[in-house]
């Protein structure tokens, strides 16, 4: 009973070690660590936005990086959404609902991966409803409105004085 | 740039810009031939037929933001944003009647700021110009800017280079064959258009699995598919009224109905109103098919010509290059001769120089195309904002114009003072919109104050219009 226990805890230490270096936190090469570019702005009320990268300028000459861009709703990433893996320097991203956004990214090359990145936070709020519904009922006046006035100016135009020289029907 | 996997290698793209570049200058110096008069160079000897006419109307309207700003509509809107895209149809539709009526009232008109400055007097109509000369070159950095894009999503060439290369073409063909170049080219290009839009429909609807599509936007973009998306329901009537706005106020349309043989104007832009409908529900489904197809967009207004060449393949690939540089040219070429006819005309003509031989004002016209080349050029190259935040900022302007254009048409009590008050409010206030509550409430905003302003001014009017002054010959 004595000798399982110390080797319990050591499978479960050799466990842990192997789960956290598979899942990159633990930095496992010297590869650099991209850095966030935008957004420029960390609020939207459109639900989408442009999230870009670049490596440090010291290697950015190098182009076999690739790239993975995680979204996390929790500021520790506890339960993680892959947005974007590949060569890209960027993705844009669309369609998202209203609550707090986490994104981190990190640099993978020859099977090696950087450290995270700096988290960046995004705040999507859309607009109200009510705003989108007033502005809609006007738009729909506007437009019903000018299909009058067109409709209702060329039933009526035959009374018109035509200019001097214009034949009609030409 | 942000790094984007091209589709075709960039040899391939350079013979397919080098091939079509040629064909378009080609044609320009063919068909400049005919253009003897200065009538015959800005409207191509008011002589154009219904196939033409319907022709070139639709290439026109087909753009870079039918082919490249639809798509990203969708991706940014959803299902509301691919319909709010095609109800820019409506301004075909309803410039229908107008052509007619522009033709009735001004048989020998050339431009629509000809209409303006006789309808309304000078204050508004210089107004009118700034907002029409601002508009026309923002529509051509937007383009300018969508080649660039297109370049380098399609073919890996650098975007200035690709820029450089489709803004020179179009103005080489404009400048040397007038309006006939331009509505001959759009009828060659309106034919490519639309072989390779069936071409790219049918491979996206191959190639796209309905139920992967509706789980990926259900998963990873669930406000793509929410009939409640507030921005989106605010972009429909925006977007409307924006399409209304840049026909209604747009020499690139009033050219035509000038140019149009009579009786001829109502039915070609009938039919190219119809014709346009589907384009943009095309366009933005396949970007709406982006996610379940595995493919990364780095810019919102990439993502049409990266889904179609991906979904093609590399001969499909040639299609797509071949359809938005046809898109491309068929806008340009407008842009540069419809916005050099407004300088020429009611700038050069008009204020400054009235006695002008033809033979100068040809030459200040070739000038006037060439200068727009390089300007439009040089505010392309930092690739600053995307397509539609470009295009979109002179949304209130154009949107501000509707009602006046529109009452001056037809109500003999449309005021000088009541239209230039409703374009320059509206335009103010539509500006503000579009800072505080973003680009897809601008136009609607502009046009809305502008409305109101118009019949509040016409109902206390007591003048009367009278419409032979409008024949200015």
């Amino acid at each position: 009973m004595y000798l399982k226990i110390p080797g319990l805890i050591i499978f479960l230490l050799f466990l842990s070690v192997m789960v956290s270096a598979q899942e990159g936190d633990v930095a496992v090469s010297a590869i650099a660590a991209p850095e966030f570019e935008s957004p420029d702005s960390n609020f939207t009320n459109s639900g989408s936005i442009k999230i870009s990268w670049k490596l440090p300028e010291s290697i950015a000459a190098e182009n076999n990086y690739t790239y993975v861009l995680q979204q996390s709703l929790s500021p520790d990433f506890d339960s993680v959404k892959i947005r974007y893996s590949g060569p890209d320097l960027a993705t844009y991203i669309s369609g998202l609902k209203n609550g707090t956004y986490n994104y981190r990214v990190r640099s993978v090359r020859d099977g090696k991966t950087s450290p995270w990145s700096e988290v960046i936070v995004v705040t999507v709020e859309h607009h109200s409803l009510q705003l989108a519904f007033i502005l809609f009922g006007l738009g729909a006046i506007v437009f019903i409105a000018t299909v009058f006035v067109v409709v209702k100016g060329v039933r009526g135009q035959s009374s018109d004085p035509l200019p001097g020289n214009f034949k009609q029907g030409g | 740039m942000e790094h984007q996997s091209a589709i075709l290698e960039s040899t391939i793209g350079w013979i397919l810009l080098g091939g079509l570049g040629i064909l378009w200058i080609y044609l320009g110096f063919y068909w400049g031939k005919k253009a003897k008069s200065m009538e015959g160079y800005m409207l191509a000897g008011r002589n154009v037929g219904l196939a033409l006419g319907t022709a070139t109307a639709m290439a026109t309207w087909i753009t870079s933001n039918t082919t490249m700003l639809a798509p990203q509509f969708a991706l940014e809107l959803g299902i509301w944003g691919m319909i709010a895209y095609s109800t820019a149809s409506f301004g075909l539709l309803l410039f229908a009647p107008l052509a007619k009526r522009i033709r009735r009232l001004m048989p020998k008109g050339y431009t629509s700021g000809d209409f303006i400055r006789l309808r309304y007097g000078k204050p508004a109509w210089i107004v009118f110009l700034v907002i029409s000369i601002f508009y026309g070159f923002t529509w051509l950095i937007s383009m300018g800017m969508a080649g660039g894009i297109l370049m380098y999503a399609l073919a890996g060439i650098p975007y200035e280079i690709g820029m450089t290369a489709i803004l020179f073409v179009c103005v080489v063909y404009t400048l040397f064959g007038g309006l006939y170049a331009v509505i001959g080219t759009d009828y060659i290009q309106s034919i490519i258009i639309l072989i390779g839009i069936v071409i790219v429909g049918i491979g996206v609807l191959s190639y796209a699995d309905f139920s992967q599509i509706h789980t990926d936007l259900f998963q990873e973009k669930p406000m793509l598919i929410n009939i409640l998306l507030p921005a989106a329901i605010m972009a429909i009537f925006n977007n409307l009224l924006f399409g209304i706005g840049e026909i209604f106020h747009s020499n690139v349309w009033w050219s035509r109905a000038f140019a149009m043989r009579d009786n001829v104007g109502k039915k070609a832009y009938t039919l190219a109103g119809f014709f346009w409908i589907p384009v943009p529900i095309a366009a933005g489904f396949i970007a709406l098919a982006s996610g379940a197809l595995g493919i990364n967009v780095t810019s919102p207004d990439m993502v049409g010509p990266l889904v179609a060449a991906n979904v093609l393949g590399k001969v499909g690939s040639i299609v797509v290059f071949a359809v938005f540089f046809c898109s491309l040219a068929s806008s340009i070429d407008s842009l540069l001769a419809a916005t050099s006819d407004l300088i020429t005309e009611d700038i050069y003509r008009k204020l400054m120089n009235p006695k002008a031989s033809e033979k100068k004002l040809r030459r200040v016209s070739a000038g006037i195309i060439v200068g727009l080349g390089v300007l439009t050029w040089a505010v392309c190259m930092p690739h600053i904002g995307t397509l539609a935040t470009v295009l979109f900022f002179a949304g209130p302007m154009v949107g501000s114009t509707i009602w006046p254009i529109a009452s001056g048409l037809f109500w003999k009590k449309a005021s000088a003072s009541g239209a230039l008050v409703a374009m320059v409010t509206g335009i103010v206030i539509g500006l503000i919109a579009y800072f505080k509550l973003g680009w897809y409430t601008a136009s609607l905003i502009g046009a809305a104050v502008s409305m109101i302003i118009t019949i509040f001014f016409t109902a206390f009017s007591k003048k009367q219009f009278d419409w032979r002054r409008l024949n200015e010959a």
